[in-house]
């Protein structure tokens, strides 16, 4: 039993970052916030505990948070609660945005562009909400927003921080980029907030894949791994174990393409995705290939056919990598070795 | 002495004032003739001729149908438009165009004559070609560009317009590449049935909604033997490629995505840096890397609306739809059709009913919209070059010789009652606005076909006579404007200065209504899209 007031602990969620711990934290002192408003009504009070709420919603990205901060706004509004009304607005810029809706985000932040003289508070708000717009100097923008934002947003920071290295990497300048990217990811790490961090991570690796830092890109990478296996993401854990394979076999470390590919075959299942299980088993036949593992090389072929019977078009892509092996070893050579990886597959 | 000078400075001085004071409004004579032009619902043969060049036979051949008087809307000819005639009519043109003759009319250049006897613009004397499809940047009008909404032709990728100057190319050498004709319809078709047969199934899991990376992996033949080196990627361009397919996903979905990992993965995609296509894989390996990493660049935008925003991107990729409407369009200038008969040829289906009049929603909007734009590669609508009154003579001090002599260097020789009004630059604006609403027929029937789902043909093709109407007004004022015009091109200016300073914002008001009629009707096509 909580024995802190309802203010109290609003207070104690308003102060908390959305981000790893906090997140975690935050979800807590919402059900106990929730159950106290439900037993002692406060209008004033539940305003700030649903702004906060709203602000939780657009940090786990859910597709209702918009509509959320928007009632809030008109609920707020009419209790002449102008802050906060004004603050939904500004978040549910943020939602419009995320939703593809510019023209949406442009109407609330006008809306609320009256509160904004009167609450200056609110700034930092509403320079992020002008880059999540698109603003020309939405780069200058966010900037300005990262060095102004309390510990309590540094869920925010993040978001601002990943957008700004974005921009940055558009705008030409990728040393900005990288260090967005790295003081994104030592943020998220300091939160324990290991799916963000490992985001960012990817990020890094991409952006220095592009620019041709391979070696560092596979550091990056390699950090980008374990965090996301350990959060649960599978997206970036598939993107990121996928470009390290790629990474191993432009170098020619085969050993470390097989090793690199062992958990992704599992993870493009779990996501759905006949594409990625037909690349991986693509690059697992390529470096067992070029291990002199030619059994094996096709058992990977020959598994992964099965599993994509009902996707057609990756399938293809297999049956073209058949036949070019049955191109390099002959029809005889190739007769006998599907014959040794149908056993294989048997057996196993 | 002093006399003589005298006299002649009384000369330029009076040309000076009357350069300087108010110009009187027009005289009754130009008055009547300003409000019989405004007033006439027909067009001159000369302007129906210009028409045509810019249009089409179809387009100047339902003009003229129109009577003195009346609504647009009720016209015999439009009710025509929708019945059995009009279609028999159409079928007729159709085969003038697309069948055996046509080449030899090509051949025989001016001899060419339409139906109604006018004399057909052969390419050499229309406008260009480029102009008319809204083909190279080089090629066009240097007009200044307004600022449209993005995802216009200034942001194309380049490789569509090297597409089309490709297929310009083989149509010039009179090869129509008769199996390319087959194999974009046949796509188009099969990209319909197959959204039909998802239609009464589930949302397919996770990732496996995003299927518009793996469109192009249809023939292990295709793929099998084929690296993917720098030179051999020369060739591994485009959408229709097992590898060019994906990285055309990619370059396309970067721009939409609204985060920033979707925006970077797709980046990496649509980039396909050497490091991510290693040639031990072959290009099978390549291919499905790029592929599976696009499909992952769609997802982290995350699964909501995912169907959607495939299907947005198959339509922005779809080349069949453009090649389709720009063989449909004929060879020549003339042989524009409106963008509902362009359909109907291409899909054997007429409008029916209304076309639906709400907005998409806003994923629509921002995936739909643009993949439209892009596929019909809408080109901007010039912006109307103003004209101005030339700027009125300076009083001359009769004090001051150096005065005297410049005013007379500067005057033209006449009287400033007798200046004449250049309106060369309301008239090329004329002209290319004219051009822009040929150009948009195709635009929009290549935009119509790429969003095709062959249940709601009748309400596309619909949706696609609405804007052609919408058009085909604003083209009747812009040639009553032009006739206008004409006749004060190169006249003493002082009867027509307030009709010609009315003109300028008359032009702009129908620009816009172009703009308008183009714009509902994407937003139109992009609502259908995003129904079922």
């Amino acid at each position: 039993m909580d024995h802190r007031t309802t203010a109290e602990l609003i207070e104690a969620l308003e102060s908390t970052a959305l981000l790893g711990r906090g997140l975690e934290q935050a979800s807590t002192l919402r059900n106990a916030i929730t159950q106290r408003l439900t037993r002692e009504p406060d209008p004033a009070l539940q305003l700030r505990a649903q702004l906060r709420f709203g602000e939780l919603l657009v940090v786990l990205d859910a597709p209702d948070a918009g509509a959320f901060l928007e009632e809030l706004a008109r609920l707020a509004d009419q209790r002449d609660a102008q802050r906060i009304a004004a603050r939904a607005c500004l978040l549910a810029v943020r939602a419009a945005c995320r939703a593809g809706d510019r023209p949406r985000g442009q109407a609330l932040l006008e809306r609320c562009a009256h509160a904004l003289g009167e609450h200056p508070e609110l700034a930092p708000d509403a320079l992020l909400a002008e880059a999540w717009l698109g603003a020309m100097d939405g780069a200058a923008k966010l900037g300005q927003a990262i060095d102004v934002l309390p510990p309590s947003r540094d869920h925010d920071r993040l978001a601002a921080l990943l957008e700004l290295a974005d921009r940055c990497e558009l705008g030409g300048d990728p040393y900005r980029a990288r260090d967005a990217l790295e003081r994104a990811f030592a943020l998220a790490l300091g939160h324990d907030a290991h799916g963000p961090a490992g985001r960012a991570a990817l990020l890094l690796g991409s952006l220095q894949l592009r620019s041709g830092e391979l070696d560092a890109a596979r550091a990056s990478l390699a950090r980008a791994l374990p965090l996301a296996t350990r959060a649960g993401d599978s997206l970036v854990t598939a993107t990121a174990g996928m470009l390290v394979v790629t990474l191993a076999l432009a170098q020619r470390r085969w050993e470390d393409a097989l090793a690199a590919s062992e958990p992704l075959p599992a993870v493009a299942r779990q996501r759905h995705n006949p594409g990625l299980l037909a690349s991986i088993s693509l690059d697992r036949a390529t470096a067992l290939w070029a291990l002199d593992r030619p059994v094996e090389a096709l058992a990977a072929l020959m598994a992964c056919s099965a599993e994509l019977a009902p996707h057609p078009r990756p399938l293809e892509l297999i049956r073209a990598r058949f036949a070019e092996l049955l191109e390099e070893v002959g029809v005889e050579r190739f007769g006998a070795l599907v014959t040794e990886a149908a056993g294989l597959l048997r057996s196993a | 002495m002093a006399s003589s000078r005298d006299q002649r400075s009384g000369k330029t001085h009076r040309r000076a004032r009357a350069a300087a004071k108010p110009t009187r409004g027009p005289s009754e004579k130009a008055k009547r003739e300003i409000r019989k032009l405004e007033q006439d619902r027909g067009i001159s043969a000369e302007m129906a001729a210009r028409l045509q060049a810019q249009w089409g036979n179809q387009a100047v051949a339902q003009l003229l149908d129109l009577p003195a008087s009346g609504e647009l809307a009720a016209t015999a000819a439009e009710r025509r438009e929708l019945g059995e005639d009009e279609e028999e009519l159409l079928d007729q043109i159709g085969e003038e165009v697309e069948g055996p003759g046509v080449e030899q009319e090509r051949g025989a250049g001016l001899g060419a004559t339409t139906q109604r006897g006018l004399p057909a613009m052969t390419a050499s004397a229309g406008p260009a070609r480029d102009q008319q499809y809204g083909g190279d940047d080089e090629d066009e009008d240097p007009l200044p560009l307004p600022d449209e909404p993005e995802g216009t032709a200034l942001r194309f990728d380049r490789s569509g317009r090297g597409n089309l100057a490709k297929l310009q190319q083989h149509r010039e050498q009179g090869r129509l590449p008769q199996d390319r004709l087959d194999a974009a319809r046949s796509e188009l078709e099969r990209g319909s049935r197959e959204l039909a047969a998802r239609a009464g199934h589930p949302q397919p899991l996770g990732d496996s909604q995003f299927q518009a990376p793996m469109d192009a992996w249809e023939d292990a033949s295709l793929v099998a033997g084929r690296g993917c080196s720098i030179e051999e990627r020369q060739d591994l361009a485009g959408p229709y490629d097992a590898l060019g397919r994906p990285m055309a996903v990619g370059a396309f979905v970067q721009r939409r995505a609204t985060t920033p990992l979707g925006r970077s993965i797709s980046r990496l995609c649509a980039a396909a840096p050497g490091t991510l296509t290693p040639g031990a894989g072959g290009l099978a390996g390549a291919s499905a890397r790029i592929g599976a990493l696009a499909v992952l660049g769609m997802a982290a935008d995350g699964l909501h609306h995912g169907s959607l925003r495939d299907r947005a991107t198959r339509t922005a990729l779809s080349q069949a739809a453009l090649e389709l409407t720009l063989m449909s369009a004929g060879d020549t200038a003339e042989s524009v059709p409106p963008a509902h008969t362009l359909y109907r040829r291409i899909t054997k289906q007429r409008p029916r009913g209304d076309a639906p009049t709400q907005p998409p929603g806003p994923t629509a909007r921002h995936w739909m919209v643009p993949a439209l734009r892009e596929v019909g590669q809408l080109a901007s609508f010039p912006v109307v070059r103003r004209w101005s009154p030339p700027p009125p003579l300076p009083v001359v001090d009769l004090d001051d010789p150096v005065s005297v002599v410049d005013a007379a260097l500067r005057s033209d020789g006449m009287d400033g009652a007798e200046r004449v009004a250049d309106l060369s630059p309301l008239l090329s604006s004329i002209d290319a606005l004219l051009a822009a609403g040929g150009r948009a027929q195709v635009e929009l029937c290549t935009a119509a076909l790429a969003s095709r789902r062959a249940a709601f043909d009748g309400t596309i093709a619909a949706a696609l006579r609405d804007a052609y109407r919408r058009f085909r007004a604003a083209a009747l004022e812009l040639l009553r404007a032009r006739e206008v015009l004409d006749r004060a091109h190169l006249q003493p200016l002082g009867s027509f200065e307030d009709h010609l300073l009315r003109s300028n914002d008359e032009l702009d008001g129908l620009r816009r209504r172009m703009i308008e009629a183009r714009e509902d009707c994407i937003s139109t096509l992009a609502h259908i899209g995003e129904l079922g």
